[in-house]
């Protein structure tokens, strides 16, 4: 179990980390008045998600 | 309806029970399996709620999750993903505990339900975190409407929210997300400062008055971003817990030019000013928070829940700038408060039934939602465990109390069902003199067997609460400091110095020198004769003998003991430490007269906290 999630991480999880820190450069939000976002309802509670 | 909620696998474990929308019962898991912050399924809390309903689990109509498992991984991931490499151990220590069963919820909820009736026909469901706290916050509240604001460390996502109750309706507005955390920046300090974190906030709250704030403009320039709207960001560059176990850095021991204290080593003044530093900036950002609340809300009321609205500094400062008329702070503000939030949220927005409420009075029964125990039980548990006691009646154990506390006796007071939350309200409270100027040393020493610097509370008639504190709201579940007042303070040259020291401790300051913290502040439980009628009784009893309407107000445990629960509890407790005086509903116990030789070395059956 161990092992696996060793590899899952080196293969799969550190390589789609560092496209995305790439991709973030350039997408970052730069706006600092502000860091409240908006929410207007709450999700279903029938879901997990 | 029938409505079980469950707030269970992060800290705290609990489970509550509504009624037709009437809060019935609920307790934290650790008060059964005695182990402090219990976080595994509160097995034994769901079942205490049905048996002290008189319900089996097939009337039960849904049980409902705290918070939503799958939106809480998926942010656990993104975050791994994002600070990848540097999140290996998180990784590895995230994973097989999501993989082993938090994941599939559903499923494990399932298979518990079915052990306990297997043609169940009720729904399982899942709040959100921070819906179920502000839940918890609004619909016990005595108000109509209200600005509740949710402040903690993360629960699925949100870190921070404002929400708007109106009627049975709640609706979310605004939030923050996490890194951006209050609670984890309030945790990153207390963790520096030696105290384990989610367990050691409070402790970190009461060293605040012994030190300066020095550190609050480094804080603000290099560590957290305030906006005007009390929206924040954290500078991550000093911060190690959005992609490790620990909490800070080497470039945040850098910028204090401190290492992190060892847990239980001496408390140096630089630990002492960050603690005071911290407290003050969270002050600041809560009030600018409740502020922006207020504003966009527009309402006179304000409830409070979630970690951090258990910062009773804070909220006596933010109640004290009067920016809402009225505020209530749910007594049970951390997760396992979560539960009955869950519960409530269900109850009035999934299945749309009606409010129930009291512009007088909050529906939470003084929060003394938890286990009783009938005479007949007390007298066989008492037995079973050795004590050698007496039956009396209620005015013949108030007067012996009164008598024997003014004497300097420690009481231990077990009496009726226990309270939810992490306060102890006169229900599992050790009881004390607050007038006797060695009691907060020996409760906290030979007692409590804790830190020397921790405060005691007081617990006074709510009649009198004015004559001895700057207070003029209620605060029954000890939800609000303020300062004793000042004819109340005793003027001298050691009390008027702004810098102390931890002996400081032992100065007298006022003429309940017990309950004054180094600061003339006391965190404060109001009592009247509704929310606990023999703790009120006691009070004024101890009024009409001594002239003073106050007594020492402290949890019946010990340090990294969860509060005790069952009568076998409190004995052991009383067998194990200084208290003088066992009170178990009607039947009363004096050490003397007990069996010596049982339960010895009683702490080290606790981990310290």
């Amino acid at each position: 179990m161990k092992l696996f999630l060793f590899l899952i991480y080196f293969i799969l999880i550190v390589p789609i980390g560092i496209i995305r820190t790439l991709l973030g450069v350039f997408l970052r939000n730069k706006n600092s008045h502000s860091n409240w976002k908006i929410k207007t309802h709450y999700s279903d509670m029938n879901k997990t998600k | 309806m029938n409505i079980i909620g469950i707030s269970a696998f992060f800290h705290d474990s609990a489970a509550s029970l509504i009624i037709d929308g009437k809060i019935v019962s609920a307790a934290q898991e650790e008060r059964f399996s005695r182990l402090k912050f219990d976080k595994r399924f509160p097995e034994k809390s769901i079942e205490f709620c049905l048996q002290n309903a008189s319900l089996r689990f097939q009337d039960i109509d849904a049980v409902i999750f705290f918070e939503k498992p799958q939106v809480k991984f998926n942010r656990i991931m993104e975050n791994i993903i994002k600070y990848s490499p540097f999140t290996f151990k998180q990784y590895m220590s995230a994973l097989p505990e999501w993989v082993g069963g938090k994941l599939t919820l559903r499923n494990r909820l399932k298979k518990f339900i079915k052990r306990k009736c297997k043609n169940w026909k009720g729904k399982i469901m899942f709040s959100e975190h921070h819906l179920s706290h502000a839940a918890s916050a609004f619909y016990p509240s005595p108000y109509k409407d209200a600005a509740v604001v949710v402040m903690d460390a993360v629960g699925e996502s949100a870190s921070t929210s404002i929400h708007i109750g109106e009627g049975n309706i709640l609706r979310p507005l605004l939030e923050q997300n996490f890194p951006h955390s209050l609670g984890m920046l309030y945790s990153a300090f207390t963790s520096h400062c030696g105290f384990k974190v989610n367990s050691g906030e409070y402790k970190l709250m009461g060293l605040a008055p012994y030190g300066q704030p020095k550190y609050t403009n480094l804080i603000k320039d290099h560590l957290i971003n305030i906006n005007e709207d009390g929206s924040f960001t954290l500078n991550l560059k000093y911060f190690k817990f959005h992609r490790d176990l620990k909490m800070t850095n080497i470039n945040f021991n850098k910028l204090f030019k401190c290492a992190p204290r060892k847990p239980e080593a001496e408390i140096d003044s630089i630990y002492m000013d960050l603690a005071a530093s911290i407290q003050k900036v969270t002050e600041e950002i809560i009030e600018l928070i409740i502020r922006h609340a207020k504003k966009i809300t527009n309402k006179n009321n304000l409830c409070l829940a979630g970690g951090v609205a258990l910062n009773c500094v804070a909220n006596g400062k933010v109640l004290g700038e009067k920016i809402f008329d009225n505020i209530w702070v749910q007594p049970a503000a951390g997760d396992a408060g979560g539960s009955l939030g869950a519960a409530l949220a269900a109850n009035h927005l999934y299945f749309g039934k009606e409010r129930i409420f009291n512009l007088d009075k909050d529906l939470m029964n003084g929060s003394l939602l938890g286990p009783d125990y009938t005479s007949k039980e007390t007298r066989e548990l008492l037995i079973q465990s050795g004590a050698n006691f007496k039956e009396e009646d209620e005015t013949q154990i108030i007067k012996i109390l009164t008598s024997q506390i003014s004497k300097g006796k420690i009481v231990g007071l077990f009496n009726g069902r226990m309270e939810f939350g992490p306060r102890a309200l006169g229900s599992r409270s050790i009881i004390g003199d607050p007038r006797n100027k060695e009691m907060q040393k020996t409760m906290n020493i030979k007692v409590k067997f804790r830190e020397s610097f921790r405060p005691f509370a007081p617990a006074v008639l709510k009649e009198n609460c004015s004559e001895y504190f700057e207070l003029d709201s209620d605060s029954p579940y000890m939800l609000f400091t303020a300062k004793v007042h000042e004819n109340k303070l005793i003027k001298s040259e050691e009390n008027l110095k702004t810098e102390f020291s931890l002996d400081d401790v032992n100065n007298l300051r006022s003429s309940i020198p017990a309950v004054t913290h180094i600061d003339n502040s006391a965190r404060i439980q109001t009592v009247d004769e509704n929310s606990n009628y023999f703790f009120w009784n006691f009070l004024k009893n101890f009024k009409k003998e001594t002239g003073c309407p106050i007594l020492i107000n402290t949890s019946f445990n010990i340090r990294g003991e969860p509060i005790v629960c069952t009568p076998i509890d409190a004995f052991k407790c009383f067998m194990g430490t200084d208290i003088d005086i066992l009170v178990i509903n009607r039947f009363i116990m004096f050490k003397e007269e007990q069996n010596m030789n049982i339960y010895k070395d009683y702490k080290k059956n606790y981990e310290l906290d």
